[in-house]
């Protein structure tokens, strides 16, 4: 066996003896350039740390412009969202479902209720809600957390396919003033017809019930005294006499009706603030057509549509939508001038939801 | 007296102290270029980091105690500034390929003939090859154990490590060399 170290020895003697010079060890520009060297490393390793961090902080950036909105205009109305579930919404396909065009309305309204799902993308885990819009607030508003609903089509006022999979749904019941917020309860199987979701028969699903309160007040000055929102208001006058004004606020959401002869105002406002990323849509029985925009004075754009018109002799409704900071604005104007439409829009400062951001 | 030494005029006493230290930087050039070569395994660093041995050595004029002192005392400088190169990020996201030096005269010497020269040369090749592949810290104990032949407790001195954690390198630093190698050596 032989001997490692002579073995090694003997490796290291056969290696290209070094020599250096007194002179090439005193020269200082060789010390320099190694100096400049070893700045060139370190700065290549701090430049790869900035890297990093210029990364990293786009990332922040990134995820701060992830309540960023993005309004779009669909053949029945308006489609929102963050901006990344509207991405993998497109990307997956429409994920929007209609639930119901014509809902009867309680007491004396009986106008056409909007039904808005906010839905997301499958396995997102993110938040899905159904809110309903308009003034028949007792209909009932679902919350589906955990969100992976697959393969629902919407048609008429029922929803079918039985493909439901989440495992838990949070079915709130909205109630007009209702102090119970924490009811909870356990439903299996649950079906959904016209205004509720249909679940598969087969399939045990939990629904976990809970309450969001809603308010109502008939005035700008209750809604003023009782709620710490932002929801500015045209500074104009909106017709000859107001006759009524009806105002709902459930959770981030708000809403004022204005009536005033034939003519009907609605405002809507959502707060997305608190969310992870939504995707929703709000829906005209009819469709829509007449895609414009308009940038009031303030400089914001509003996205505009008309509702299709069955008959020549029904009131012309205009729809403007907008998202500001973590806002969205939804303006319905029934029986409106297009002119008139415009001079309202121009009088309300959205700038106020930037503020308020 | 004085003497013109490219373009600069110094004294003899200075000639003499330089022609002292010359002697002095022949004598552990080369010992101190394969220190550095083996650890940072690039000609180029290794050249440098001598360099700057020396250049550290004569900017202090430090006074040793014994040769053995002044030794010492070189090859720590030379380890810490291959440590100081291997510790970059740089270096060490820089995926090196160690430069195996080829024992001199092995370059088309087939004309030798001598099988005996020829298998003592692919030997040392492959102890090399071995050596470099070893990370750093036992490569490092390995040449200094066998090839310095320093005892653990200098080694412990020069690389300000406990004796027990120079003693574990080495048997660790061996028991790798057993895998790598194919042939059987003795390591004692």
């Amino acid at each position: 066996m032989n001997d490692f170290k002579s073995e090694y020895q003997s490796a290291i003697h056969e290696m290209k003896e070094y020599h250096i010079d007194i002179a090439d060890c005193m020269d200082e520009k060789r010390h320099r350039r190694r100096v400049l060297k070893r700045v060139q490393r370190t700065t290549a390793t701090a430049f790869s740390a900035v890297c990093v961090v210029f990364i990293c902080g786009f990332g922040t950036v990134r995820a701060a412009d992830y309540i960023q909105n993005i309004i779009q205009v669909n053949e029945s109305g308006f489609a929102s969202g963050d901006a990344v579930t509207m991405a993998k919404t497109s990307a997956e396909g429409n994920n929007t479902y209609l639930l119901g065009e014509q809902v009867e309305m309680q007491g004396t309204q009986e106008d056409t209720l909007s039904y808005e799902i906010v839905s997301v993308p499958e396995n997102s885990g993110m938040q899905q809600e159904m809110a309903v819009t308009d003034a028949a607030l007792t209909a009932d508003m679902i919350e589906m957390t955990g969100a992976s609903v697959t393969g629902n089509s919407v048609t008429g006022n029922s929803v079918s396919g039985n493909s439901v999979t989440q495992e838990t749904v949070e079915y709130i019941s909205v109630t007009d003033n209702s102090s119970d917020t924490n009811n909870t309860q356990t439903v299996e199987n649950a079906s959904v017809t016209g205004n509720t979701a249909a679940a598969a028969e087969n399939e045990k699903q939990e629904f976990q019930v809970k309450e969001i309160p809603v308010y109502n007040y008939s005035s700008l000055e209750e809604l003023k005294k009782s709620e710490d929102i932002i929801f500015p208001q045209p500074s104009i006058k909106i017709g000859d006499n107001i006759e009524a004004t009806d105002i709902t606020v459930c959770g981030d959401w708000a809403m004022i009706r204005y009536e005033t002869g034939e003519k009907t105002l609605w405002l809507e406002r959502t707060d997305y603030a608190g969310t992870k990323g939504h995707a929703s849509s709000k829906v005209f029985p009819g469709g829509i057509t007449n895609e414009r925009s308009y940038t009031t004075s303030q400089g914001y754009t509003y996205t505009l549509v008309d509702s299709v018109r069955e008959a020549a002799d029904e009131p012309l409704q205009i729809h403007a939508a907008i998202t500001v900071a973590s806002y969205e604005v939804y303006i319905d104007f029934m029986g409106f001038e297009e002119k008139e439409a415009m001079k309202i829009i121009d009088s309300i400062d959205i700038s106020l939801y930037e503020q308020g951001d | 007296m004085e003497k013109e030494i490219k373009g600069d005029k110094v004294s003899v006493s200075e000639i003499a102290d330089r022609d002292a230290l010359q002697i002095k930087i022949d004598s552990y050039s080369d010992m101190l270029f394969k220190i550095a070569f083996l650890q940072i395994r690039n000609k180029q660093d290794a050249e440098d980091v001598v360099q700057e041995t020396f250049y550290q050595f004569i900017k202090t004029n430090k006074e040793f105690e014994s040769e053995e002192h002044e030794k010492a005392w070189l090859i720590r400088v030379t380890l810490n500034g291959c440590r100081k190169i291997w510790r970059s990020a740089w270096y060490r996201h820089t995926d090196a390929m160690p430069e195996v030096e080829v024992p001199q005269g092995m370059q088309g010497e087939c004309e030798s003939g001598m099988e005996k020269e020829l298998l003592q040369r692919e030997r040392s090749r492959e102890i090399m090859e071995a050596v470099l592949k070893l990370p750093g810290k036992y490569r490092e104990v390995i040449h200094l154990f066998y090839f310095q032949q320093m005892s653990i407790k200098e080694i412990c001195l020069i690389t300000e490590r406990r004796e027990s954690t120079v003693t574990s390198q080495l048997t660790r630093g061996r028991e790798m060399l057993r895998k790598k190698l194919k042939e059987e050596y003795q390591y004692e």
